[in-house]
């Protein structure tokens, strides 16, 4: 009797935040916000929908803004964020936080340019358009194209404030909607400088340091490289049941095993 | 009996959606009028939008818009024109099947192909040889007249076609070769149409959102060259929805709609007044 109670309790501790902690639910949960999450919440989904047929769970993009909007007047279940919500929205939608993976935001270049590290000063006088010609770095002259991301997006947000120390940026850069979008545009562009998610960075662009700290995972575990923020799935009141079970999976150690794979560090609060 | 009901049921949708597109031009006004009560008018229709210091001027999307718009139009109209002019020439078969059945297949085709297609093709080419544009007013142009360039054959051939079947063999008849009747009498009769083709590709290039998204480059500075990178209308309306409902950026895309939707009412009147004529 005491063998039968220990596997069964064994079998509840280890299906709890596992995809088997979704067996007899089913329903549709509605995901949309912020795009550096979707990556890692694709495969989750991906695993649990494979296991549990009558669970739907779609996901969309659409900026953290967006997300926090859309969870608040209950257009969706959960929202991704890539910020912590003003304490007037977190009023305004009842809203729930639940960290997940911390993710750090890179400046990014085409692999064709060879600049490796920029100061905080060279960053605001390039971002801010005073530096518009690689030749003022020391380069070959040509054109520096900024990129940067739409006003509500959280990657720029974050970026402004620990990156930029909120100096200005320049109306002539040019935004993309997303850190897809980002990655795509830098990657066509020779002459482009932006800015990333570290999850989104790979071999089509080239991360550089700040001040001499390259913006890597174990960097921004050891907190020497400062701009990151944390990734949140947010509730408009508690969580129902499935939207709770997801938030559960995102921070069980299967979910942290996908959310590494991803380039983010994964955290259970 | 049932092409009574028929046609009463075609009546009542019609009356129904106009109904429909009616209350939204009136309830953007509405909305339009709440905002200029909230602040100064003129703040909306100046040239700086910037968020942080309170500027939501729209008149730099504005301008971006119809720049956009009419170079997509002047360069869809030129091919458009020579492609029906050729379609309804040219005495090889194989040409006119071959080419009306291009412009039918380019109509059938997503606007977000022809800007996803353009990111990995113009996008690379143009930074080649003109590094400082890669997304960029031009380039939104170039890519936009491709999708006005099958609405607008497709009108003009239609007219074409038509005037031929009443008169050509009249024409003909009368001792004008091809040419001399397409170019003499064709041409001539169809202005109004060719115009009402104009049109409507230029409400289309107007309203269109993915193209000028994704290759504008949606720079918020006033744009002094078609190198330069812009941001048109519908662009803005696209990267400012994102914003908390009640901030001013977010009101201020009532008056973006609104201006958009007033354009195409305008341009539906004119289409309208060039049938009555």
């Amino acid at each position: 009797m005491k063998k039968l109670l220990l596997a069964l309790l064994c079998s509840v501790s280890f299906s709890f935040g596992s995809v088997e902690s979704f067996s007899g639910l089913e329903g549709s949960l509605n995901i949309a916000g912020g795009t550096a999450h979707i990556k890692c919440e694709k495969e989750a989904i991906k695993n649990i929908m494979r296991k549990h047929s009558k669970i739907s769970i779609t996901i969309a993009g659409g900026g953290s803004g967006m997300g926090i909007k859309q969870v608040s007047t209950g257009l969706i279940d959960l929202a991704n964020s890539g910020r912590k919500p003003t304490p007037s929205e977190i009023q305004k939608g009842d809203l729930k936080l639940f960290r997940f993976a911390v993710d750090g935001i890179g400046i990014v270049i085409n692999p064709k340019n060879t600049i490796s590290n920029l100061t905080t000063q060279q960053l605001q006088d390039i971002f801010s358009g005073k530096i518009s010609d690689y030749k003022e770095l020391g380069l070959k002259s040509a054109p520096i194209n900024l990129y940067t991301r739409d006003e509500s997006s959280a990657t720029r947000k974050v970026f402004w404030k620990k990156a930029l120390k909120k100096s200005d940026i320049a109306k002539s850069a040019r935004v993309v909607s997303s850190n897809a979008a980002m990655k795509t545009a830098i990657k066509n562009d020779p002459n482009a400088i932006g800015i990333l998610s570290l999850g989104f960075i790979d071999d089509n662009v080239k991360a550089i340091s700040i001040n001499g700290i390259f913006p890597s995972l174990k960097n921004v575990t050891n907190s020497s490289y400062t701009v990151s923020r944390g990734l949140y799935l947010l509730s408009s009141g508690e969580p129902k049941v499935l939207a709770k079970t997801f938030i559960e999976y995102m921070r069980s150690p299967e979910g942290a095993k996908i959310v590494t794979k991803y380039g983010f560090i994964a955290v259970d609060k | 009996m049932i092409n009574r009901i028929f046609s009463k049921s075609l009546l009542l949708f019609t009356l129904l959606s106009s109904g429909l597109v009616l209350t939204i031009f009136v309830l953007l006004a509405y909305l339009c009028i709440d905002l200029f009560t909230l602040s100064d008018m003129g703040n909306f229709f100046s040239f700086d939008w910037d968020v942080e210091k309170e500027k939501f001027g729209i008149a730099t999307m504005l301008f971006t818009t119809l720049v956009v718009s009419f170079l997509a139009l002047s360069l869809a109209f030129v091919f458009s024109f020579s492609i029906s002019c050729v379609v309804f020439l040219t005495k090889s078969k194989v040409v006119s099947y071959f080419l009306e059945k291009t412009i039918l297949l380019m109509s059938a085709i997503p606007t977000i192909i022809y800007a996803f297609a353009a990111l990995f093709t113009i996008v690379p080419f143009i930074s080649e040889y003109k590094p400082s544009s890669t997304l960029s007013i031009l380039v939104a142009s170039v890519v936009l007249s491709l999708l006005l360039i099958p609405t607008m054959s497709l009108i003009f051939l239609n007219i074409f076609k038509i005037l031929a079947k009443k008169y050509q063999t009249v024409c003909m008849n009368l001792g004008l070769s091809k040419d001399e009747f397409f170019f003499k009498f064709v041409i001539k009769n169809s202005y109004k149409h060719l115009t009402q083709g104009v049109m409507l590709a230029l409400s289309r290039a107007i309203g269109d959102t993915m193209i000028a998204l994704m290759l504008a480059g949606n720079a918020i500075s006033f744009p002094t060259s078609v190198f330069d990178s812009g941001r048109t209308l519908t662009s803005h309306i696209a990267l400012i929805f994102a914003h908390d409902y009640d901030s001013m950026a977010f009101k201020a895309i009532f008056l973006c709609a609104f201006l958009l939707l007033s354009s195409n009412f305008l341009l539906i009147f004119i289409l309208k007044s060039i049938k009555v004529k």
